[in-house]
């Protein structure tokens, strides 16, 4: 970590446990630790990918990092100012600094709603001031998308420009942070690499710090500079793509860049062509 | 004795005035491995499906599907129902919806067995077991008595195929057979297939968005894009001398180790657009729209052109092949 700066948004030492339904009348509730003493920092600017299979805790970092769960024990900071035990106005500034994007866009919005009625939900939901129909527009022309579309209603789009609205959401009250959960594993091939390199722009036009969640690690090293590897719910290895490629440390982050299929290579990593 | 395993010719599949499948033709042979590539609505499952025969009311069909000395697309519920899990079975996306969620697999995959090759309960219990044994599944005893939201993903798929391969089928289609699964799943239940389909030399159809498994899976591939085929050939012709823009935007838009130079700075090439839905699909190309290389001629309709690589395109690319 660069010694200089403090990080935008940090978890210390955080597990985060869940009482799972009881199992006899007399014992106690079992409990799930889903997240192990994890330590995770991003900078501001920085794009920093989340890499591991389904049940690892990459949903429950992803809730704590967001403000949704507060972990069991642990530390969770923004700007360096604890979150939980803040005052309301810094938690109000922590809710419009940090904005989501799921994976699923055809389940995040309402089907009710036109896309201008959608993209005004997080101005009014967070009483931000100022010509709102103007930071409407503004957000349209950074994602890419004309002003026709804000009388549209969700199922006119598809699923990529709808991923777009998405992101277009989550930009509109100004964040420092934009956490992605999977933002592309629900889109097309081809569409992809278009939402990817939007995210990308994005990201260094507007100095964001980007959080990558996702279980492909071939995109994750295509948008992020350094990658944290979790599994059962303890961070196993960070690292920038690179390093994790050519060289992974554990014996885990190696079966993940071993699993990795790439055009030309056969099932046992063998060139084929 | 055909030599094929399926020989799709001219199927059409459609609903009402949407065609959703425009005329698409292939043959697997047996012991071939087939993959079909395309993005969603490109038709490539519901091609699956009017093979299987399991497309749902009111979609109508048109063309031949032969197998096992039949058109399928003639045939009665009844003959197809017996063809169904006994010479053709298929492995679909999702296990955790395509099992039975109140049975035990044990009896779901005796029921097969039972079924089509009419064997007692003892002999099918005891080639269930040794089904599982084959997929690599750790204590298949318990296995067997246990209900499908007990089991993994992984562990799941494996069953769907050990209940594919119960009656040595002489075709397999899969469709999208490791999409739900955890990466490192991916490829123990992709060698899986690998070895079954070697030894018991059947014919596979595998269905997929994902390029990388098509090229380590199978001989053979056909690109889908708006209900047709617009290329087909070897996959070490169409992966590395892409005829058809739309192949070639694909296989570039992918992001690999290979292509990108792993901090965080490259830029993906990306097609532009998007699939254009099925009720404005236009009577020519259906790439047109998205194609830097698209022309006046592109408002007709391309025709498969070719011997071995073929392409349904006008403007083809250029193949770097030598001589070519």
């Amino acid at each position: 970590m660069d010694q200089t700066q403090t990080p935008i948004i940090q978890t210390v030492g955080v597990c985060q446990e869940y009482k799972l339904p009881r199992t006899s009348i007399f014992g106690e509730r079992p409990i799930l630790a889903a997240l192990k003493d994890v330590d995770f920092y991003a900078m501001q600017g920085e794009s920093v990918g989340i890499v591991g299979e389904s049940g690892a805790g990459k949903s429950t970092l992803t809730r704590i990092l967001v403000g949704m769960e507060k972990p069991t024990s642990g530390v969770f900071t923004f700007k360096n100012q604890e979150v939980w035990s803040s005052a309301d106005d810094f938690k109000k500034e922590f809710r419009r600094s940090v904005q989501m994007v799921l994976q699923n866009p055809r389940s995040s919005f309402d089907p009710r709603m036109t896309i201008a009625q959608s993209l005004l939900q997080p101005l009014r939901g967070l009483e931000i001031e100022g010509d709102h129909q103007a930071r409407i527009n503004v957000v349209l022309e950074q994602v890419g998308l004309g002003k026709d579309s804000l009388k549209k209603y969700p199922y006119e789009f598809s699923g990529g420009q709808l991923q777009r609205v998405a992101i277009a959401r989550a930009l509109i009250p100004d964040p420092k942070v934009l956490i992605a959960d999977e933002p592309v594993s629900a889109l097309d091939v081809s569409i992809q690499a278009q939402v990817l390199n939007l995210l990308n722009d994005l990201v260094k036009d507007l100095n964001l710090t980007l959080i990558l969640i996702t279980h492909d690690l071939s995109v994750v090293s295509y948008a992020t500079s350094r990658v944290a590897i979790i599994v059962d719910g303890r961070i196993e290895e960070v690292d920038s793509p690179k390093a994790l490629f050519r060289n992974p440390k554990s014996a885990i982050a190696k079966s993940f860049v071993d699993s990795v299929l790439t055009v030309g290579k056969g099932i046992e990593g063998e060139s084929l062509f | 004795m055909e030599t094929f395993a399926l020989k799709v010719e001219n199927l059409v599949v459609a609903l009402d005035d949407l065609v959703a499948v425009r005329g698409v033709s292939f043959t697997i042979e047996k012991g071939e491995r087939w993959g079909l590539v395309g993005e969603s609505g490109a038709g490539k499952s519901l091609t699956a499906l009017a093979v299987m025969g399991l497309l749902q009311d009111g979609w109508k069909t048109s063309g031949h599907v032969w197998h096992d000395g039949i058109d399928l697309l003639q045939a009665s519920d009844k003959t197809l129902s017996s063809r169904r899990g006994r010479t053709m079975s298929m492995v679909f996306q999702d296990p955790t919806t395509a099992l039975n969620p109140v049975a035990k697999v044990g009896k779901q995959i005796t029921w097969i067995l039972r079924h089509h090759l009419k064997v007692n309960k003892k002999e099918a219990y005891e080639q269930s077991l040794e089904l599982l044994n084959k997929m690599n599944l750790p204590r298949p005893e318990s296995i067997m008595d246990s209900y499908p939201h007990q089991l993994s993903g992984g562990q799941r798929q494996r069953i769907m195929i050990a209940m594919a391969l119960a009656c040595y089928p002489e075709l397999i289609i899969a469709d999208e057979p490791t999409t739900a699964l955890d990466v490192t799943v991916q490829k123990q239940v992709l060698r899986l297939l690998d070895a079954a389909v070697s030894e018991r030399n059947c014919g596979l159809l595998l269905i997929t968005h994902d390029l990388p498994v098509i090229a380590a899976m199978c001989e053979n591939v056909a690109v889908m894009y708006g209900g047709r085929i617009v290329e087909t050939g070897a996959i070490s012709e169409v992966f590395t001398n892409p005829r058809h823009p739309y192949t070639k935007g694909l296989l570039a838009s992918q992001p690999t180790l290979d292509n990108i130079d792993l901090d965080g700075g490259t830029r993906l090439p990306s097609i532009r657009g998007s699939v254009p839905p099925l009720h404005a699909m236009p009577p020519g190309c259906a790439f047109a729209e998205r194609c830097d290389f698209a022309t006046e001629r592109c408002k007709e309709l391309p025709e498969l052109d070719g011997e071995t690589h073929r392409v349904a395109c006008w403007n083809p690319l250029m193949s770097t092949a030598e001589g070519v």
